[in-house]
């Protein structure tokens, strides 16, 4: 019985353990396609070029849970990340043969399914990319330089191909921090270069600043050519050729406006004729960083002699003195010989007749008389005076003038009845005060005209015996006399904003020619271009006798109120300088 | 706690030993035969007071209704935190019970110990082309008592034999709570889950019941008694949404129990 009882109890026990059963089955439809896949890779192209370590991320653009990891495989690896957005590194191979970067997605189906529920129904989508290493110092890099649109030197590097990950660097003291991308080409500004040889070394680095590679570019630009060409008197041309950069430049302390590859700028002096051309890159003009000077004192217009001459305006020749030691006379076409030979030595002032029959000079209380040889066989005595006295004129009736104080000295030059003869004018004594043309011979040697401090008069000294006063004007309108240069019977007379064509003796007034400016002198007058020259401050005026036009303003750098100038053939001498002033004039 | 369980069950043993199976009066018998000295009028007084041999053993089974309230939501949290959109199959239902007892019998009284066995359990399961996942809870309670039980003087008409009664139950209850969490995808190797979570603890129960008997021989009895069982729930603690969220086992509930008993 007790038996029974354990048997009883035991089965009892055994059988009332609770026992779970039965499995719900649920209908469902298993997917049968492939989810559509979003995945951006870091790296643009399907082909990746691995020049260093090369960072890649993926990141696939999903919302929801259904994403659930990603491995990705490359060369022997193999990596697992649950992450969107995955960051991996690839090393570059020694091969470089092409090979696969795979990355396998496993996307839950979404089916509704056990396996989905417990995230373990998966879709494999399998992306994949080809790689590629490249050891760049085998395969180089493209570097060159070009001129940027707006002038300035680019230098540029051509990105190796399909590089990511990759910093580039240029340096130079020409290139700052601004680059520029276009396509796979870096460019650099080198706005401060302007030319000559100049280094730009290019460098890349790999992530970490780990040197990969350099190189260096060499550019040498010619430099710009300046030109300076005196143009004017009061002017120059500027001009800068083959420079294939556009620069600002300035002219003295003027920046001519904008930026010039070649550029021809006139420019008028402001206080003197000294000139200096700054170029600035177009980078550092705002600073004003002055990178290059060229500056210049401009040569005179005029140009230097050694000799003093004299002109004939009948024969349109020219005789100089080169030696007053050796009284010589050379005869000269034009143009007139230029040179700063012998120089130093004294030079004899001469004088010639319009009509070039008579030629004088004086030196050292002298006065020497050429013959048609030109050479000097007779010497006269004469007044001790300054070898370079002023007014000292030969008339076609072969009668030398000079003034010796208030006097007037005539010589006779022809041997014929009469040898010298001196009359008092008005004339001031004192010659260092220059009263321009204050005196004057008509070219027959019949008049003489003398602006004294105040006054003016006419002589009549025809007869070369007595000088006869046949006008006299104490009024002080005439400021000065120019004989005219081929007709005996006219005067210019200088009024104080005009010049009067008049006759002599008579001193009728002919016509009258206007000036636009005050306070000038009158100097000269050329009988082969009929120009009068009057100075004016530091310009001369070329005005047409003709017309009364002014055609022609030249600046002087000195006061040309003290200068005895010539005006013959276009020629315009003064001291050891003489222009030719043929061109400009043209 | 397993402390205090042990400290209950080693004093239950102690008053089994004691009072049940009555080792002094044993002990005491073997020594008055040994030595033949007691007198007949201490004998009777003895035999007077003295406890009867009447040991009776009872094997029982019946069914059991079983509260289980926090493992009802234990069981739907599990689901939950895997994620798995699973069917419930069985929820906690009423189950077979069985047990053991040994009691003393005093007049129409008896006292003694009771082991028994609870069991009831859960299942949520889903299965479809890609895989099967099931959560089982299996629960077992053992509990062991001190019973006392007293037959009513209460004779139905129709049946004399039969005996009514009434019967208290207290003791401690050791509860083993398994829940098995198992998943198989069958396109993965190895998709499997199998995981085994086991909580185990212990508690106090009281069972009021009534009963009626029937005597089949002279010695042998069978019983068919109800009750209702009410324990201090078991708290533990789950993980739900970072949060610990207090959960209770509970084995309170109604029995029904139909008994085997003997008289040794």
């Amino acid at each position: 019985m007790k038996n029974c009882f354990l048997i009883f109890y035991l089965l009892l026990s055994f059988s009332c353990t609770f026992n779970p059963d039965g499995l719900t089955f649920v209908d469902v439809k298993k997917p049968d396609s492939e989810p559509p896949l979003d995945v951006t890779l870091s790296y643009k192209s399907d082909s990746i070029f691995l020049y260093s370590n090369t960072n890649i991320t993926f990141s696939l653009n999903m919302a929801g849970d259904e994403y659930n990891a990603a491995v990705v495989r490359f060369y022997d690896k193999e990596l697992t990340t649950k992450e969107k957005t995955f960051t991996f590194t690839i090393e570059p191979q020694e091969s470089d043969e092409w090979t696969d970067l795979t990355i396998d997605f496993y996307i839950q189906s979404g089916s509704g399914s056990v396996a989905d529920q417990l995230k373990s129904e998966f879709t494999k989508v399998t992306k994949t990319w080809k790689l590629k290493s490249i050891d760049i110092a085998k395969v180089g890099l493209h570097s060159g330089y070009r001129i940027h649109k707006d002038g300035y030197l680019q230098v540029y590097i051509v990105k190796p191909k399909g590089a990511s990950g990759l910093t580039y660097q240029c340096s130079s003291s020409y290139v700052e921090n601004e680059k520029t991308e276009s396509g796979d080409t870096l460019f650099y500004a080198a706005k401060s270069y302007l030319s000559g040889i100049a280094q730009f070394n290019f460098y890349i680095n790999a992530t970490g600043y780990i040197h990969l590679y350099s190189e260096s570019l060499i550019v040498n630009l010619s430099d710009p050519k300046f030109e300076i060409t005196e143009y004017l008197g009061d002017s120059c041309m500027l001009s800068c050729t083959s420079s294939p950069l556009k620069c600002y430049y300035g002219v003295n302390s003027k920046i001519l406006e904008g930026t010039k590859a070649t550029w021809k700028v006139l420019y008028t002096f402001d206080s003197n004729n000294s000139v200096y051309i700054s170029q600035y890159s177009p980078g550092d003009f705002q600073g004003l960083s002055m990178r290059r000077t060229i500056s210049t004192n401009l040569a005179p217009i005029s140009k230097q002699k050694n000799y003093l001459y004299c002109y004939s305006v009948d024969k349109d020749k020219f005789y100089l003195s080169t030696d007053a030691s050796y009284p010589v006379l050379l005869s000269s076409d034009y143009p007139l010989p230029v040179g700063a030979e012998w120089l130093s030595r004294p030079k004899m002032k001469i004088a010639c007749s319009p009509s070039g029959n008579y030629f004088a000079g004086y030196y050292n209380s002298k006065i020497y008389v050429y013959g048609d040889n030109l050479k000097s066989d007779i010497q006269i005595p004469a007044d001790a005076m300054s070898n370079s006295l002023r007014y000292m004129v030969v008339t076609n009736d072969g009668a030398l003038t000079y003034q010796k104080g208030a006097d007037i000295v005539m010589k006779n030059l022809n041997g014929t009845n009469w040898q010298s003869f001196t009359f008092t004018s008005n004339a001031d004594p004192n010659t260092s005060i220059l009263y321009v043309s204050n005196i004057s011979n008509s070219i027959d040697g019949k008049y003489i005209c003398v602006r004294g401090a105040s006054d003016f008069k006419i002589f009549d000294v025809s007869n070369h015996t007595t000088a006869n006063l046949i006008y006299e004007n104490a009024s002080g309108d005439f400021q000065g006399s120019l004989a005219h240069p081929t007709n005996p019977a006219l005067v210019y007379v200088k009024k104080a904003t005009s010049i009067e064509l008049r006759t002599l003796p008579a001193f009728e007034l002919v016509k009258t020619i206007n000036l636009s400016f005050a306070n000038s002198y009158m100097h000269c007058i050329d009988s082969y271009s009929n120009f009068i020259v009057l100075s004016s401050g530091r310009y001369y005026y070329f005005i047409n006798a003709e017309n009364g036009n002014m055609v022609y303003k030249l600046k002087s750098y000195l006061d040309l109120s003290t200068l005895e100038i010539s005006f013959n053939r276009n020629q315009l001498i003064s001291g050891s300088r003489i222009v030719d002033l043929t061109n400009l004039i043209n | 706690m397993k402390k205090q369980i042990a400290f209950t069950i080693g004093k239950l043993v102690i008053f089994f030993l004691l009072v049940v199976l009555q080792l002094p009066a044993q002990i005491q018998n073997k020594t008055i035969v040994r030595k033949k000295t007691i007198t007949q009028a201490e004998y009777q007084r003895w035999k007077k007071y003295s406890y009867k041999n009447d040991v009776i053993i009872s094997a029982y089974t019946g069914f059991g209704t079983y509260s289980m309230k926090g493992m009802k939501s234990f069981q739907t949290n599990i689901i939950s935190q895997i994620g798995v959109d699973a069917r419930i199959n069985s929820d906690f239902p009423p189950y077979w019970l069985s047990g053991l007892a040994v009691m003393q019998k005093f007049d129409n009284a008896r006292v003694g110990f009771n082991f028994g066995k609870m069991s009831t359990g859960a299942r949520s399961s889903l299965s479809d082309y890609s895989g099967q996942f099931y959560s089982d809870i299996v629960c077992e309670g053992y509990k062991l008592g001190f019973i006392f039980e007293k037959d009513i003087d209460y004779r139905i008409s129709f049946a004399k034999k039969l005996k009514t009664g009434y019967r208290l139950e207290l003791g401690g209850l050791y509860s083993n709570i398994q829940n098995k969490v198992y998943a198989l995808v069958y396109d993965i190797p190895n998709g499997l889950i199998d995981e085994w979570l086991t909580i185990e603890s212990g508690t106090y129960y009281i069972e009021p019941s009534l009963y009626v008997g029937y005597p089949i021989t002279n010695k042998t009895s069978v019983r068919l008694s109800a009750g209702m069982m009410l324990d201090i729930p078991i708290e533990f603690e789950m993980l739900i949404d970072d949060e610990w969220t207090d959960k209770r086992i509970s084995w309170t509930g109604f029995r029904l129990n139909f008994s085997i008993i003997h008289q040794l």
